[in-house]
């Protein structure tokens, strides 16, 4: 801690900060642009000034940026004097002279920092009588939209997307007054973190394009902590309501994991709660039926054997209430064959070690990726492994004597001080080209080096009896032992559950020093790993149980085609099916029972670390939608089985910390604080949004009970400190910048409310796990097909929101462009593997494995085979048709997108009241 | 005594005054344009709808009375997909006029507002819209602000340069 004076007032403060960081912490107004906590700064903007003075007599001081001077022991500074104030009001007036008049139609008009500032600094009347520059905008794509009048030349949108994304199409263009940030021509902008320029650019510049085709000012709506659904990082999301219906999903800050930026298939995916395909009503073969109907009751309450399916894309609840319903024997984790063998060792790997947050992984300075595509998989978690590898940088510029945070600076050594970045596996990707030491090899290969690695660390470490080190091994041992904070990180991707072994093994052999992450696919995979440890059910047993006497199959909602097309096998030989179904899907089941979606309703998941995450509804249930468990329990009631007493979401939580200890007091919350409104203290209409059903203002409802209110009525987010924030917001800083008068420092201790259990209790000592011979042997024949993911077709879920559907990739196969010459192929042919209907795309790349082919199937779409012979490629006819469907599908996402566009509207006029008090 | 007898006086002498009260309604009292009465929405120079839905008279409004939900046409302009005033809870402020950046809001000097069914108190964008400027004619928001329209282009707006050509290393 150092002591330094501002406005003549000691404050003490923590060293190697910056002073406008020191000012922000001390929670002092001091305007600024383009410093940002998570990029450090570069100076731009000059809007930081203040006046420092040499010494207790000096009375004239001089003028410098807070963001670009250390704080020092004894420092003196003004913020408030009429010098530097007049100043910062000079730049504001010289951003404002060719601002445009749009304030009223810029989507980011009350939550606008540039507003914020302006209004700070006491700027408000137009010094300026010349005419304003103006630009043209251009097309980015579905998810951004572009107004470039608006810019204020502060370098953030660019220092994001290249410098800490790693994007390369989006650049500064032209000087002075034509500055310009765009992409060299119009076009969708490529990197995956592009939805963060909406959050990073201080200005409206970038705005977020489907919530603008259906806005709300911030201001105006209903906010609620949530939990991303679409990937197993579980980033921390807030979602935003209005009249009904989710807006958007923006970025809630979470010292743990996301910190400030989240990928785009978060940001956007969330959009497929509003999709025309969700379930609203009850159905029984396909008709739609009132939960009265007594062949529906009957069929619900039938005796006899039900086998439960969960699924990794409901909650925790969800599936405990399924598992207890029908007995853990009787439980069947999710139908993809791989599963469970993966949960059921990253469960036993969570019990041995504690996984890494993503904050932890930006501390590394070694890294290590077995066999995993994480900037596919877990988009979110390459982007905090791509800060790590500044931190030799940052070691060489600290050395220099020069502040960690001065990024030119830290950019500019990094050439020459790279972080070790060791990559053994398959298919092109953003870290696979960064990596010092690679190794191109298949998911066993890469299986078989891990379990060598671990060998070459540590004497004891079981190794395969075949196969010998590689040289790439060799040296990533050498690395690692070296390294000081190791970073070892694999996944589920390839299905295969060597690469786990193989990675607690290197784990083992370097001791605590080393960091451990494994993604898992979904949100809630290792939710299940979890309910698991006491049984279950494989689909290959549930198939048998189904041949040999009549059962009943009850099913969580599954979103791929792959296990789509199992569940309809099993549908034909189960006795009758009902499923839990979120979004409308073919196949016939006998009863559908609709359930609502995450954001309309409260429920928990378990990230790839154990972290167990809870989100809180944004909007109302419509229609006959009710959360799964509550259906779960109707059921229980029905047939009479446990969980039939349970009344309500808290006694359900409750038994499940019963079963499971360690969850313990995740979920309590101190019955002596005050809820906490969900509307902000200035949403607007209330006394009219409903007027034209009803002019007695009906009153809000509310769960009993529930930390959060769906009203005004409650405390605000700023008095209520320990529960998670439903929105970000501060007197005078309206912005997502408000955000830093929650916190201490950027990375700091958490924000309250964010300490979460973590379901799994490291109480076992840790094992090595032996190689097992059927990991790499496997019998085949052909080539080997391997997995690959993509951000935006992977996740069956997102790809329902339109945005997301649009910019889907279509099924891909890579080759070698050898392979490609053997088998008489060029790239961008449509080809089909054996007998399987499925068109995929050729593609040449020089990172598959020698016999091998990668293939990336999108969620609706299935390839049920692990390798193949006989390749059959289209002729000019056929890639006609492909061609012309998919131009079909692109009309009818459009199409979708405008009836689903004017049906909201609608519903915007029309709110549905069901669960409104006071009027039924 | 004698102050009181001057009260009495001066009260008898104000017998002959001018009257104020008029007998409505067969004979209504002048109100200023200014004065604060019904609210309607109002058009611009070309007739087109001047509200850009920009939600800054609702949220100024005290009792939270407007309810509008913005949604963009073809032409590139805001405009509210409904616009609500519930008039059984409007209390005149003229708030919202004061709020509004492009003078559609305004407070007329109709005060006849009677119903007996709070319901019909209740004022949707077609109820609203009139087809003047109201008090403040000439003015058009587009003319001013940055974004493109259907006919007007970038550049075009008063005081605007025409749009920049990035690829030109000219200053
Ligand atoms: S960027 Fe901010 S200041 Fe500029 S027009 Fe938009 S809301 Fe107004
Ligand atoms: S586009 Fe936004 S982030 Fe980029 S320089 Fe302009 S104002 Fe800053
Ligand atoms: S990284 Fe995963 S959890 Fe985070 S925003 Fe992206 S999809 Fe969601
Ligand atoms: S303030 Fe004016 S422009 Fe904005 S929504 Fe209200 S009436 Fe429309
Ligand atoms: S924030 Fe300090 S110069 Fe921009």
């Amino acid at each position: 801690m150092v002591q330094i004076f501002i406005d003549k007032q000691a404050y003490e403060v923590s060293e190697g900060q910056n002073l406008l960081q020191a000012c922000l912490s001390l929670k002092l107004n001091l305007p600024y642009f383009c410093w940002h906590p998570a990029m450090g700064s570069v100076g731009a903007c000059r809007q930081c000034a203040v006046t420092q003075y040499k010494d207790e007599a000096d009375t004239r001081g001089k003028m410098i940026v807070a963001c670009m001077t250390p704080v020092e022991e004894g420092m003196r500074v003004s913020l408030n004097g009429p010098d530097e104030t007049h100043f910062r009001e000079q730049v504001i007036a010289a951003l404002m002279t060719h601002h445009p008049h749009d304030c009223p139609v810029c989507a980011e008009g009350g939550e606008c920092h540039l507003q914020d500032m302006t209004v700070m600094t006491g700027h408000y009347a137009r010094q300026f009588k010349g005419r304003k520059t103006s630009f043209n905008n251009q097309y980015l794509g579905p998810l951004i939209k572009h107004e470039m009048n608006r810019c204020i030349t502060c370098f953030r949108c660019v220092r994001f997307y290249r410098d800490y994304a790693g994007g390369d199409d989006l650049s500064a263009q032209a000087s002075k007054n034509h500055l310009y940030f765009g992409r060299q021509s119009d076009g969708v902008l490529e990197s995956e973190f592009a939805g963060n320029l909406v959050e990073v650019c201080p200005t409206g510049v970038f705005t977020d394009k489907p919530f603008g085709d259906h806005y709300s000012r911030k201001w105006d709506m209903q906010a609620a902590p949530s939990i991303c659904q679409h990937c197993s990082v579980g980033c921390n999301i807030s979602l935003s309501e209005r009249y009904g219906s989710v807006r958007r999903a923006t970025n809630r800050f979470d010292a743990h994991l996301n910190g400030y930026f989240l990928c785009d298939r978060g940001r956007y995916g969330f959009d497929f709660v509003n999709s025309p395909a969700r379930c609203q009503q009850i159905r029984l073969r396909g008709k739609p039926a009132r939960w009265q109907d007594e062949q529906l009751q009957d069929m619900l309450g039938s005796s006899g054997r039900w086998i439960g399916v969960g699924s990794s894309h409901a909650s925790l609840e969800d599936n405990f209430a399924l598992q207890q319903l029908v007995g853990a024997e009787n439980f069947c984790p999710g139908l993809d064959d791989a599963q469970p063998a993966l949960m059921k060792l990253h469960g036993e790997i969570l019990q041995q070690y504690p996984m890494a947050s993503l904050a932890e992984m930006e501390q590394a300075d070694a890294v290590l990726i077995l066999g995993e595509d994480i900037n596919r998989s877990a988009p979110r978690m390459a982007l905090a492994v791509r800060q790590a590898l500044l931190n030799k940088a940052r070691d060489k510029v600290e050395s220099l004597k020069v502040p960690r945070w001065q990024d030119a600076a830290v950019r500019q050594v990094l050439p020459d001080n790279p972080v070790p970045l060791i990559w053994f596996g398959y298919g092109e990707s953003e870290l696979q080209s960064r990596a010092l030491v690679q190794c191109l090899c298949d998911d066993q290969e890469a299986a078989r080096q891990g379990f060598l690695l671990a060998g070459l660390l540590s004497e004891e470490a079981p190794v395969p009896q075949t196969g010998q080190a590689s040289q790439q091994s060799s040296q990533a041992a050498e690395i690692l032992k070296n390294a000081r904070n190791p970073l070892l990180i694999g996944g589920w991707s390839a299905g295969n559950p060597a690469l786990l072994a193989a990675l607690a093994n290197i784990r083992k052999a370097l001791g605590d020093k080393a960091r451990l992450a494994i993604a898992a696919p979904e949100m809630n995979s290792v939710g299940l790993s979890l309910l698991i440890q006491s049984g279950y059910l494989t689909q290959g047993a549930v198939k048998e149980a189904l041949e040999q006497e009549p059962v009943n199959l009850l099913v969580l909602d599954h979103q791929s085609q792959a296990s789509q097309s199992v569940l309809t096998l099993l549908v034909k030989k189960a006795r009758q099916t009902v499923r839990l179904g979120l979004l409308e899907q073919e196949g016939s089941q006998d009863a559908l029972l609709p359930v609502a979606a995450f954001s309309e309703c409260s429920g928990s998941a378990i990230n790839y670390q154990g972290r167990v995450q809870s989100w809180q509804p944004a909007s109302k249930m419509t229609g006959d939608c009710m959360p799964g468990w509550q259906w779960l329990v109707h059921l229980a009631r029905m047939q009479q089985r446990p969980l039939a007493d349970v009344e309500d979401l808290g006694q359900l939580r409750h038994k499940l910390a019963q079963c499971h200890g360690q969850l313990g007091d995740v979920w309590r919350t101190d019955p002596h604080q005050p809820a906490v409104a969900q509307q902000p203290p200035r949403y607007s209409g209330r006394t009219a949004m409903l007027a034209n059903q009803t002019v007695h203002e009906p009153k809000p409802y509310q769960e009993p009970q529930a930390p959060y209110r769906q009203s005004m009525e409650g405390v605000d987010t700023r008095k209520c400190p320990t529960r998670p924030m439903p929105y970000s917001w501060w007197p005078g800083w309206n912005s997502n910048q408000s955000v830093h008068k929650f916190q201490d420092e950027y990375r700091g201790p958490a924000l309250p409310g964010q300490t979460r259990s973590v379901a799994f209790a490291h109480f076992e000592s840790s094992c090595w796990f032996k190689w097992r011979p059927q990991w790499s042997d496997r019998e085949q024949v052909g080539y080997r097909i391997l997995p690959l993911k993509q951000i935006f077709g992977s996740d069956g879920l997102s790809l329902k929101a339109p945005a997301i559907e649009e910019l889907h990739e279509r099924a891909q196969l890579w080759m070698t462009p050898q392979l490609a010459d053997k088998l008489g192929m060029q790239a961008g042919q449509w080809v089909q593997c054996d007998d399987q209907p499925l068109w995929m795309q050729a593609g040449l790349s020089e990172q598959v494995p020698e016999g091998c082919l990668l293939a990336y199937v999108p969620a609706d779409e299935a390839l049920p085979v692990t390798s193949c012979e006989r390749f059959a490629v289209a002729d000019l006819q056929q890639a006609e048709a492909i061609e012309q469907q998919h131009q079909g599908r692109m009309e009818g996402v459009r199409e979708r997108r405008q009836t689903r566009q004017s049906w909201l509207l609608h519903q915007d006029e029309f709110i549905p009241i069901r669960f409104v008090e006071g009027l039924n | 005594m004698w102050s009181q007898l001057v009260t009495i006086w001066r009260v008898f002498v104000h017998l002959f005054d001018k009257k104020d009260t008029v007998q409505y309604p067969e004979q209504k009292p002048y109100l200023a344009p200014r004065y604060r009465g019904r609210i309607v929405l109002t058009r611009d120079p070309d007739g087109d709808e001047r509200c850009v839905a920009c939600n800054l008279c609702a949220v100024a409004c005290p009792v939270d009375c407007i309810a509008l939900q913005k949604t963009e046409d073809e032409d590139g302009r805001w405009r509210p997909a409904f616009f609500r005033i519930n008039f059984s809870r409007c209390i005149m402020c003229g708030l919202c006029e004061e709020a509004c950046p492009t003078y559609a809001i305004q407070l007329t000097p109709d005060v006849e507002m009677c119903e007996y069914e709070r319901k019909n108190l209740v004022y949707e964008k077609e109820h609203l819209t009139i087809d003047g400027q109201g008090k403040y004619p000439g003015y058009s928001f587009y003319r001013k602000a940055g974004i493109a329209i259907k006919g007007k282009a970038k550049g075009e707006a008063d005081q605007e340069k025409p749009p920049v050509d990035v690829r030109s290393l000219l200053p």
